[in-house]
């Protein structure tokens, strides 16, 4: 795969940006990623039938799952490309998406520590005219707690931020 | 209802009420009642984020779908939404490890219903009834009694399912 280089290192995959993330799931369901900085991540996908559940409207895991992977992906980022870990995510759903919606979901640091980062992931509807700060568009409200460096520096091998994912 | 093919059985027939998505990550389901939820996936590159390990979000879209499963069953068949999600990650899931789901109603109301959700390491549960290793614990408020149209083919199937 081309936008991951060599060493597979989150570095490289940060570097190499493409709008494919790098999760399996949100390539099933087209998630496209916008923008990878340290204090902001985006990206945007269009509601279909693999994202909503049996009503027709997004699927409320289907936001936290977007909401924990823009989190790590901007926790990653902004700690310097150490390692990090999920702890809690929490999420609240307010309005319902249904298919057919193109929905933009914005994550933004709101605590940037050496030990926990805490980011604020919002998902909105691009279609609304309602401003996109303003309370008529946001579908879902999302907050994510996570843990830099888990394991410690006493691991020493560089192998603990080798994705063991890429099969 | 025969229990002796009941495995095989579940297995293509959770099919029909189960979401996409959870469908892709190989995800069974087991088990739907009113009272429990219940299935069971293997972490494989599907489910796992840059680090190798199960992913937060995978634990919490599993976690919303069960719990909107059992809220569907226990508000006899109502339309349901999800309002609010709560996941804490206790343990990593390194790819390989066969994590088994179970899902509880904690509160069920008229109109809201509250459900835990318990992500464990399957071998853990088979080997030892008094340890287990427990991955995440999750918590999800649902709102039920909602109108809307009829489910259709997706209500007869879950009462298949939910012997209901």
């Amino acid at each position: 795969m081309a936008k991951v280089g060599d060493d597979c290192s989150p570095q490289s995959y940060y570097y190499a940006f493409s709008e494919e993330p790098f999760e399996e799931v949100l390539k099933f369901i087209g998630f496209k990623m916008e923008r990878m900085d340290p204090d902001c991540v985006e990206g945007r996908f269009i509601v279909n039938e693999k994202s909503c559940q049996p009503f027709g409207v997004l699927h409320g895991g289907m936001s936290a799952l977007i909401a924990e992977t823009l989190a790590s992906t901007g926790a990653v980022i902004a700690s310097g490309f150490q390692r990090v870990a999920g702890v809690q995510l929490t999420i609240n759903h307010v309005k319902a998406a249904p298919i057919g919606t193109e929905v933009v979901a914005s994550a933004k640091p709101m605590h940037l520590g050496q030990r926990t980062h805490v980011w604020d992931v919002t998902l909105t509807r691009s279609d609304s005219s309602a401003d996109v700060n303003s309370q008529g568009s946001r579908i879902a409200l999302g907050r994510v707690t996570l843990m830099i460096d888990p394991l410690g520096s006493k691991v020493k091998d560089d192998q603990q931020l080798v994705p063991r994912a890429r099969l | 209802m025969a229990t002796s093919v009941e495995g095989k059985e579940q297995q293509t027939m959770g099919d029909a009420i189960l979401e996409e998505s959870l469908k892709f990550i190989g995800f069974r389901l087991e088990h739907v009642s009113p009272g429990c939820v219940r299935g069971r996936f293997t972490v494989d590159n599907r489910s796992a984020q840059l680090f190798g390990v199960l992913h937060g979000g995978v634990s919490g879209l599993v976690a919303e779908s069960l719990a909107s499963l059992g809220a569907v069953a226990a508000s006899g068949m109502q339309r349901v939404a999800g309002l609010q999600l709560s996941i804490n990650h206790l343990t990593a899931a390194p790819i390989g490890t066969e994590v088994f789901v179970l899902a509880k109603p904690s509160r069920v109301g008229k109109r809201i219903q509250v459900w835990d959700v318990t992500f464990f390491d399957a071998k853990t549960v088979e080997q030892n009834d008094n340890y287990r290793t427990t991955i995440a614990v999750a918590r999800v408020t649902i709102m039920a009694g909602l109108a809307g149209q009829s489910m259709g083919d997706y209500e007869q199937e879950l009462r298949l399912q939910a012997r209901l």
